[in-house]
């Protein structure tokens, strides 16, 4: 009896000095591959020069595991969230720390735009930082094709349909879409739509849309899904048609844009799919092999907005730890390893362009320190379900656009149950 | 470092802890022999009981209470739920779904692990036969679903394919056109069953294969002699004899179709008209966090596998197996 009293006091001691010396801070988000490489380079400098370890746990399935940890009531210390919705829905379950208890306000104020703020704040107070920032609504092109084929680059959205339906004449698809993204697919079709909306209907008009004041079955929304249809209805526009789209990974889409001979002309994607293009073809050189050029203009009124998307910081725990951290991850100092590391560009205005990998990164950058008008990623915006539906909606679309109404008729339905929880 | 402890614990540490329970638990039984002898299986029984309401029963009878109430389990909504479960055109999609998975999931099971039993029987590379169909089993299912997702992508016609299944169909047919298994409405619901049956043959195969060699050898003998065919004995020598484990395998194959969640959600997520329940469940829960709607097809989930566990557990019970 006594030898086993005293084995499981040793035990016990033994695993409690274990537990006691774990003072890393967790983190928790989406990110792989590059993405977590220079996020680790990034902590790696924060530890050489505080002694704080980090700890990054990447998994595609954040809802899932947020939610199960915030109910077991053991949260991480941060979480690098995909999108504003999600962090609206923490903030609004009060489960998120107020960042002005973080973070040194006037700094973040000299940092970080008035839009910034305003998007991470809700219900007054500031809950999120956000970082690594993307244009949406570039369109990819391959300079050397496009040279060959004599084409001359569109300025407005008539003129990039007249261009594309003359190289369909061709016997070339002109355009490249991929749409599939496991749980996700459908987005790319999303930021299509987002473009096209905003730049028929402008930013006030937008902000209603995505936040459910404009029905799915109203004429401007239902504008946006044609014009959309204007690339995916049509089998010449579009390389492979709607089983393609569907069935194309996000990443693997612009391929086609890069063999020889080309199979397509044209992609629409933002800007972090430069780092996918670099991953598949080493050899390409950005300006000289692959370049952008922004999503033409429709309505000439609203020819200046620019839609962008990011991840946001939220914080669960305030300790010292964390503070000191988030003041470091605010820096420029810190987004600069994340801008000179996956092809992302920094929301803090301070970061030099100099630390952007190449001109394209630069060109970028600079057009989103720029842009008067910077609209978020609507489907982002909205709340979880509406935009799981929103996703969804545009994959049925793709597969028969003839069923629009329907889709519609449906998201409207989702709309009217999903903005009330 | 802590993964080492946390191991070191569960092996010394949790055999410690039951031996010391069973040693310091004696006194409770008295000192009566004959009345100890009465106690002690329910004070060893004692943590079973414990764990299992806390893990199985309290969760059931949890959930149960959910599916009444909203999204945020703050207020009662009556049946609202379980209306919308059978009312929700994506819910009714998901169940149209389930209902094809379980008539032909089952049915290839049973008919593939059948004959493959039934042929491999008394041929020489039986072993080997029987290893290959039962490889499948030792992967998870997430696994599964990520290699048949390589194996049926899609080019468009004159690419060149890297999916296994255009590329091989696209070079033994002629003229034949690579489809998008995946996406294509016709083809993509087979598609995705044809995975769960490429999985749990295996599983039909051995146990069926057990049964068959059980069959006393006089009976097939004596069919024999009596001058039937190979087809004639299989009908009506070996099915009936059979019968019984049959309907075990169908049974547990039914159980486990009416919890596919894995291969939708990895290869399709259930878009474009593959959606399953469980699928519904995860997304109500995890992506649109409603309580109340996860709780309600958590529930009715339990109420349509509950028949096929009762009958599978008295067959079991009966000797039958």
């Amino acid at each position: 009896m006594k030898k086993l009293l005293a084995l499981f006091v040793l035990v016990g001691l033994v695993l409690g000095t274990a537990v006691a010396a774990d003072t890393a801070i967790k983190v928790i988000g989406t990110w792989g591959g590059q993405e977590a490489d220079a996020f680790v380079a990034m902590t790696d400098a924060f530890t050489a020069k505080t002694g704080i370890k980090v700890q990054l746990e990447s998994t595609r399935d954040l809802d899932a595991v947020l939610t199960t940890r915030l109910q077991a009531g053991n949260p991480p210390d941060l979480a690098i969230l995909p999108n504003p919705g999600t962090l609206y829905g923490l903030a609004k379950q009060g489960k998120l720390v107020d960042l002005a208890k973080v973070l040194d306000m006037k700094a973040f104020d000299k940092n970080y735009s008035q839009g910034w703020r305003d998007l991470g704040t809700y219900d007054g107070k500031l809950y999120g930082l956000f970082v690594k920032a993307s244009i949406k609504g570039l369109v990819w092109y391959n300079p050397k094709a496009i040279k060959a084929a004599g084409i001359t680059l569109p300025a407005t959205w008539d003129d990039m349909i007249a261009t594309s339906k003359k190289i369909a004449a061709g016997g070339t698809a002109p355009w490249s879409v991929g749409i599939e993204s496991g749980a996700a697919s459908g987005w790319v079709a999303t930021d299509w739509l987002e473009n096209i909306f905003l730049r028929q209907n402008g930013a006030a008009k937008y902000k209603d849309w995505y936040e459910g004041r404009l029905a799915w079955t109203s004429p401007e929304v239902k504008k946006a899904w044609q014009t959309f249809g204007q690339i995916v209805a049509d089998p010449t526009m579009a390389y492979g048609g709607s089983q393609y789209i569907n069935s194309t990974a996000f990443g693997n889409a612009p391929a086609p844009l890069f063999q020889n001979p080309p199979k397509a002309y044209f992609h629409m994607q933002a800007s972090f799919i430069q780092g996918f293009i670099t991953d598949q073809f080493p050899g390409l050189k950005p300006v000289v092999d692959f370049d952008f050029f922004g999503f033409p203009a429709i309505d000439p009124k609203f020819a200046k907005a620019v839609e962008g998307g990011a991840d946001v910081v939220g914080v669960f725990k305030n300790t010292p730890q964390v503070k000191a951290f988030m003041e470091y991850f605010a820096s420029a100092e810190a987004q600069s390893y994340l801008a000179a590391g996956t092809g992302g560009l920094a929301t803090n205005r301070n970061v030099s362009l100099v630390f952007y990998p190449d001109p394209i990164t630069k060109r970028a950058a600079d057009i989103l320190n720029k842009s008067e008008i910077v609209v978020f990623d609507a489907s982002d915006m909205m709340p979880p379900e509406m935009n799981a539906a929103f996703w969804k909606g545009t994959v049925d679309y793709v597969n028969n656009p003839a069923n629009l109404d329907a889709i519609l008729a449906t998201l409207d339905k989702v709309r009217a149950s999903s903005y009330k929880k | 470092m802590n993964t080492i402890l946390m191991l070191a614990v569960a092996v010394i540490g949790v055999p410690l802890l039951l031996v010391a329970y069973i040693r310091l638990s004696e006194p409770l039984a008295g000192k009566d022999p004959r009345r100890a002898a009465l106690i002690r299986p329910w004070l060893w029984l004692l943590p079973t009981f414990v764990l299992v309401s806390a893990f199985l029963v309290y969760p059931v009878i949890a959930t149960l209470v959910a599916s009444f109430k909203d999204a945020e389990s703050a207020g009662w909504v009556g049946l609202a739920n379980y209306a919308a479960v059978f009312s929700s055109p994506d819910n009714l999609a998901a169940l149209r779904n389930n209902v094809l998975w379980l008539v032909f999931f089952t049915l290839g099971t049973l008919v593939f692990g059948l004959l493959i039993a039934v042929l491999s029987d008394r041929v020489r590379y039986e072993s080997v036969v029987k290893a290959l169909v039962f490889i499948p089993m030792a992967i998870s299912f997430v696994a599964a679903g990520i290699i048949w997702k390589f194996m049926f992508e899609f080019r468009p016609a004159g690419e060149v394919q890297v999916g296994t299944v255009n590329a091989v169909l696209t070079a033994v047919v002629p003229a034949f056109k690579p489809v998008a298994w995946l996406v294509n409405t016709n083809t993509n619901n087979p598609a995705l069953i044809a995975v769960g049956i490429w999985m749990w043959t295996g599983f039909a195969m051995v146990i069926l294969s057990a049964a068959i060699k059980a069959i006393p050898t006089d009976v097939v003998e004596a069919a024999r002699i009596d001058g039937a065919t190979e087809l004639q004995i299989f009908g009506r020598v070996t099915l009936p004899l059979v019968g019984p484990t049959l309907g075990f395998v169908a049974t547990t194959m039914m159980i486990n179709v009416l919890k596919v969640f894995d291969i939708v959600y990895v290869m399709t997520n259930g878009n474009l008209g593959t959606d399953v329940i469980a699928n519904r469940m995860y997304k109500e829960m995890f992506n649109y966090h409603d309580t109340g709607m996860a709780s309600a097809i958590a529930t009715f989930l339990l109420l349509c596998i509950a028949p096929v566990m009762i009958v599978n557990i008295r067959r079991y019970r009966r000797g039958g197996s």
